[in-house]
């Protein structure tokens, strides 16, 4: 068999070729999806914590133990506590026991009579010391009791101030007694608070311990708990801190498992609080399938090209081996000894194919997840790869097929016998698929796919929201419209070469005449590999059309959505105040920051003051309130540092701005008032702020769209259905909202210089004490974009099954030309002793390529430009992101087309030089020699 | 022709050496002929003899180590690879050993092509059929290679090597892959073209039963001519019809002719042609020899 492999070798490394890259392919699959994954989830809960500042991984659980028997209830928490992390798979971070008993009464020893305290909480916190540092006194000793038994406790200082209590002095509690009737004393030993105030271990603050002593905790479980807890009313508190850094994709089944189980099945169930984790891992779940169905279908085609890759090439060994095949069938070997022989064979390879494939797939893996945009890489982001169980799955799968396609079409040959070659050579026929038509059916359910799918366009982006996934029939439409045309242009192809040849019948030279000839008789057997070409080229342009269009619509609405590159909200101070609610905001007045200090930002080119009301109420109907957002802009400023795509409004952006300017006491409208609520230009509009404030302005136009405008929102409702809600947009003078209601906190819009970047911004408000509570980076934005594993997967797929395709795609076209030229090799000979040149000969060849491989690329490429035009519209809406706001365009960069001729060039140049190569070797005697052998 | 005979090949003192792994291979070593101008040459000479070596050194496809070959008066030794290429698709028309048409031409295009080649205008469609029938091919002119028995196939290679009108028509072994019968008409068929065409014709063969066939035959042995019938003989040979008495049969010679009598095209196409059908009759006697055995299978 071995040898029989080596004197096949081309053909067999073209199989191993073919064995290698399907089983990569298949291999990165799980391996890139895993691994994004694995990002997601740490991305999920990174955005999570940097958004709050809370750490999101975490438990918590309540109970208010009262006169709990023996303590079980407790004990029960505190097993819980313990295993949970465990039963979760997750790695411990922080195991927080805050317990407090129900607040006493108590009395200073000291006998003071201005104790502001009508009692304390006494309780305890696990590893207090650890985190907490004392800003007067100490720590409690470790015994925790003081010589004569009272118990040393620390508070916060709020504690200290609010029950005005000193340090040092020993207090008496009135009704809170040990086990032993004794009545319980404390000490207050020292004041503390947060060693770090960014530690995840003050998920209580000690700001919220305004009347909580905390003592030693052996000391505290010795006296309240165990069988002495039947006595006491305690409040248990339960913070369990995991790391979530080690959450893999596959751990996140097991914890969503638990976790669901902890907070809907188990005893416990009702003291545990909804954890925040549980619903950013359904986020990701929800995500997750969506991704990995879209790169599963994105993956179809080029294991389909791979397939029919094996399944061609080793049809064509097994063809060249028919003889050998048959003679040894009439010599009596059996149909059974020739398939085991083809089946080992295939086996072998295949496991060849594995040993080098699967390292090749996490090769794949890496550029997959470095891929930026279609055939463009970035080296330096990195992909964790690890191989699970799923891996290996998809590899036997795959190597499994590989063996069955290696091995089928033996079965056919192994049936044959020398007298059914005979026959079978003397006849020509059309194919098949031309015969049922298959191409003008293909061409038939696409385009009916197209119909339906264009006709429900609207309806596409709400199921997408709805949570369903892109639709698969959407793109096999689209797949198959693409082989459909294919098909249909090898139908047209030879008689479009007719048409030439008879058009110039009598005028053509020997060369051009030899290569008609050869493609009018022998063009059929040249359709598959055209077919590969047509497929892989016009694949590769509708897929980097799809790719940069996703990529540049999402880059472009997050442009829109973030208008300018900075936006900072200053924490603004409330000028203190004299009347006893301080609480009503309506009526707090703030004090306006220095202004000015903002002109010191490093890297800005412009800013400006916005003032923007996202409470706000508007009256649309005679007395109906609906709830707008009031956006105050200074105008010049405003427009020096915000822009509108021309396409967007029926004017130019800064006409609208500049009728704003003209008109102090006017305002722009969104277009929905007008197209729903009947408003025109010239009507008055009553709006208000939050707190009530009442604006009257004169309407001076409406806008479509406006730089972070939002027109409408899609809300998806619990049972999963998808509303759309108008969203009302007022846009006013900021010095008229000012004057009307009143000076409230307003945010800075920067837009930086080229170049710049916003961690100058961040280290200048640190060194000028500037407080935020809102901080939006539009670079930021924009990244998480590029970074969404969908959009990234998506093209990290679609350019690595047209690097595979295009592998594949040169490989079969050199296997084919090498085959028909030493086949023809004799016939050559002939020629070139006929008095054929070399030159004679290349312009044949070459001939015979244009008619074959370089038409084929121009089908390519007009195929592929034809759908992409057709199907890329419809198949955005089902990469579209919930806030897409802006009308999709289809992006057709031509940079992205460069490479990809680039590409298709290279290759066919490759091949050229490699079939002229060939040719130069032909030695005319020889191959003479050859033909007479 | 007479005392205006022509040497339209001379070769002079021809030597070929292939270097081989076990050292240099003498495959000629100097040999001298002359060949006159509308004959049918014969090379004749044991596998490994060295003729298909001189042929193609005769035809420009190979270059010998000494001597040199003169075609029409031109030194081919002295053109360029381009114009000896010229060389060979105006002047000369090849017949290989095993079939070697095209495959993806069917007999008229086969034909039609040498012309192409040789760059001639005009109608070709009447000199195609013109040589199809001439070969006995006219009923079958649009028939693919594939379709075609080995022996049909060789009519058509001689057809297409005559069809440009080449001085030279070189055959390598043409009826080495037929049999008796179907050789010997080839052979005729040759003959019959050197008048017809007034082409010369140079084959060769290690098939002693056709030597006679020839006007002048020339014998290689290892490299080396061992025999040239003079040319006198052959020019007065051809006057006669008697100059292959020495070597062969008369009654051959004589039935040649008679055959040259008539109008030959159309006798030897009707010969084939019933040959072909299985009627052999006829052709027994133009033959003479088993002509009924041409029948082969047609695909």
């Amino acid at each position: 068999m071995l040898q029989k492999l080596w004197h096949k070798k081309w053909m067999v490394m073209c199989l191993l070729l073919g064995c290698i890259l399907l089983i990569a392919t298949v291999v990165s699959f799980p391996l890139y999806r895993n691994a994004a994954f694995d990002r997601m989830i740490k991305d999920e809960f990174d955005d999570y914590l940097s958004e709050t500042g809370l750490w999101p991984a975490m438990n918590t659980m309540l109970i208010i133990a009262k006169n709990d028997r023996n303590g079980e209830s407790i004990k029960t928490m505190e097993n819980a506590m313990n295993e949970m992390n465990g039963v979760m798979g997750v790695t411990e971070k922080e195991k927080i026991f805050y317990y407090s008993l129900s607040k006493a009464p108590l009395k200073s020893l000291w006998n003071r009579a201005d104790l502001g305290t009508d009692g304390l909480r006494l309780g305890y916190m696990s590893n207090l010391p650890k985190h907490a540092k004392m800003i007067s006194g100490e720590m409690y000793s470790e015994s925790g009791i003081t010589e004569d038994g009272a118990f040393e406790v620390v508070v916060s200082q709020d504690c200290l101030v609010n029950n005005n209590l000193l340090v040092g002095e020993t207090l008496e509690y009135a009704g809170l007694a040990n086990a032993q009737k004794e009545q319980i004393r404390i000490k207050i030993v020292g004041v503390f608070q947060e060693m770090d105030s960014t530690d995840f271990y003050w998920q209580v603050k000690p700001s919220d311990m305004g009347i909580v002593a905390l003592m030693q905790e052996d000391l505290f479980r010795e006296t309240f708990l165990g069988e002495n807890a039947t006595r006491y009313s305690i409040t248990c508190s339960y913070y369990n801190l995991f790391e979530y850094e080690d959450i893999t994709a596959q751990k996140a089944d097991q914890l969503l498992e638990k976790t669901k189980y902890y907070t809907e099945e188990s005893s416990i169930r009702k003291t545990m609080s909804e954890p925040v984790y549980k619903e950013l891992l359904e986020t990701y779940f929800a995500k997750r399938t969506r991704i990995e169905a879209a790169l599963f279908i994105l993956q179809v085609p080029v294991l389909i090209l791979l397939c029919a890759f094996l399944f061609m090439i080793s049809g064509q060994m097994y063809d060249m081996e028919r003889n050998e095949i048959s003679v040894m069938k009439s010599r009596g070997g059996s149909s059974g000894q020739m398939f085991r022989l083809y089946l080992y064979q295939s086996t072998f390879l295949t496991l060849l194919g594995a040993a080098a494939g699967i390292p090749l797939g996490t090769v794949f893996c890496r550029l997959l997840g470095s891929t930026q945009n279609f055939l463009e890489f970035n080296v330096r982001r990195k992909l964790n790869i690890t191989f699970d169980q799923s891996v290996w799955e998809y590899a036997i799968v795959a190597m499994v097929g590989c063996v069955l396609i290696m091995t089928i079409p033996a079965l056919k040959h192994s049936r044959l016998t020398i007298v059914k070659l005979k026959q079978s050579n003397a006849i020509r026929k059309r194919s098949w698929w031309e015969k049922i038509f298959l191409d003008v059916i293909l061409l038939g359910v696409s385009l009916y796919g197209y119909y339906s799918f264009s006709k429900s366009q609207s309806d596409l982006a709400a199921t997408v929201m709805e949570g369903q996934t892109l639709d698969p029939l959407l793109y096999l439409s689209s797949s198959l419209f693409i082989v459909g045309m294919g098909l249909l242009f090898l139908r047209l192809q030879p008689l479009v070469i007719q048409l030439i040849y008879l058009l110039g019948k009598r005028f053509w030279k020997p060369a051009s005449y030899a290569s008609f000839m050869e493609n009018v008789k022998n063009g059929r057997k040249q359709q598959f590999i055209m077919l590969f070409m047509i497929l892989t080229i016009s694949l590769g342009m509708y897929h980097a059309v799809v790719a940069r269009t996703i990529l540049q619509n999402a880059k472009d609405n997050a442009e829109y959505l973030e208008p300018v590159d900075i936006v900072l909200k200053e924490v603004w101070n409330k000028v203190p105040s004299s009347t006893d609610n301080p609480t009503n905001e309506a009526t707090a007045a703030y004090m306006e920051p220095d202004y000015a200090r903002f002109a010191s930002m490093p890297g800005v080119e412009a800013y400006t003051r916005v003032f923007l009301e996202e409470r706000g109420s508007v009256k649309t109907v005679d007395k109906t309130q609906s709830a707008c957002t009031i956006l105050g802009i200074h105008t010049k400023e405003y427009g020096t540092i915000t822009n509108l795509d021309r396409e967007l409004t029926d004017k130019p952006y800064r006409e609208y701005l500049n009728e704003l300017a003209v008109a102090p006491n006017g305002v722009l409208l969104s277009s929905n008032f007008r197209d729903v609520f009947g408003f025109n230009i010239g009507d008055t509009v009553d709006f208000k702020d939050r707190y009530g404030a009442l604006i009257q302005a004169k309407v001076v136009d409406f806008v479509d769209y406006w730089p972070g405008y939002q027109p409408e929102t899609i809300t998806v409702g619990a049972d999963g259905s998808a509303t759309k809600t108008n969203q009302l947009l007022i846009i006013a003078n900021f010095a008229t909202i000012q004057k009307n209601f009143g000076l409230y906190p307003y945010e800075i819009w920067a837009k930086l210089q080229e170049g710049a970047s916003s961690d100058a911004i961040y280290d200048w408000m640190k060194q000028n004490n500037i407080h935020v509570v809102k901080f939006a980076d539009k670079a930021n934005a924009l990244k998480k974009v590029v970074q969404d594993p969908l959009l990234q997967g998506t093209n990290g797929v679609l350019t690595m099954g047209f690097i595979v395709t295009i592998i594949l795609c040169a490989v079969g076209y050199l296997i084919y030309w090498i085959m028909s030229i030493r086949s023809r090799e004799m016939i050559f000979g002939v020629l070139r002793a006929c008095g054929f040149h070399k030159g004679e000969l290349f312009h044949m060849l070459i001939n015979e390529q244009i008619f074959s491989g370089v038409l084929s690329i121009f089908a390519g490429i007009g195929i592929g430009t034809l759908t992409s035009r057709m199907f890329v519209p419809m198949l955005q809406t089902a990469y579209a992101a919930s806030n897409q706001v802006l009308p999709m365009k289809l992006i057709v960069n031509q940079t992205d087309m460069n490479r990809l001729y680039v590409v298709i060039v290279g290759v066919m140049a490759m091949c050229l030089i490699t079939l002229i190569t060939l040719v130069f070797k032909l030695n005319v005697t020889k191959a003479l020699k050859l033909g007479e052998e | 022709m007479g005392e205006n005979t022509k040497y339209i090949i001379e070769i002079q003192n021809v030597g070929r050496t292939f270097s081989t792994a076990s050292g240099d291979f003498q495959a000629l070593k100097g040999v001298n002929a002359n060949i006159p101008e509308g004959m049918l040459t014969i090379l004749k000479g044991r596998s490994g003899s060295g003729k298909t070596t001189l042929l193609n050194i005769v035809g420009a496809l190979d270059n010998p180590t000494t001597g040199r070959v003169i075609i029409e008066g031109q030194d081919v030794g002295k053109l360029s690879a381009y114009q000896k290429e010229n060389l060979r698709r105006k002047k000369i028309g090849f017949v290989f050993q095993s079939v070697s048409l095209i495959p993806s031409m069917n007999a008229f295009q086969n034909v039609e092509f040498s012309m192409r080649m040789a760059g001639i205008r005009g109608d070709h469609k009447k000199r195609v059929e013109e040589c199809l029938k001439m070969v006995g091919l006219g009923s079958r002119m649009h028939h693919m290679p594939s379709e075609m028995s080995g022996g049909e196939q060789q009519r058509v290679a001689i057809a297409r090597a005559i069809a440009h009108g080449p001085s030279i028509i070189l055959a390598d072994e043409p009826t080495a892959e037929l049999d008796s019968a179907m050789a010997a008409e080839v052979t005729k068929l040759f003959q019959e073209m050197t008048r017809r065409e007034h082409v010369t014709i140079v084959m060769t063969t290690h098939d002693v039963g056709l030597m006679d066939a020839g006007d002048m035959v020339i014998e290689l042995e290892n490299g080396m001519q061992i025999s040239h019938n003079a040319e006198p003989t052959a020019t007065e040979a051809q006057s006669n019809g008697e100059a292959e008495a020495e070597n062969g049969e008369k009654s051959e010679a004589q039935e040649y002719a008679d055959a040259q009598a008539r109008a030959y095209a159309e006798t030897v196409a009707e010969a084939f042609a019933e040959s072909e059908a299985g009627a052999g009759a006829e052709a027994v006697t133009f033959t003479g020899s088993e002509a009924g055995s041409d029948a082969e299978p047609k695909a």
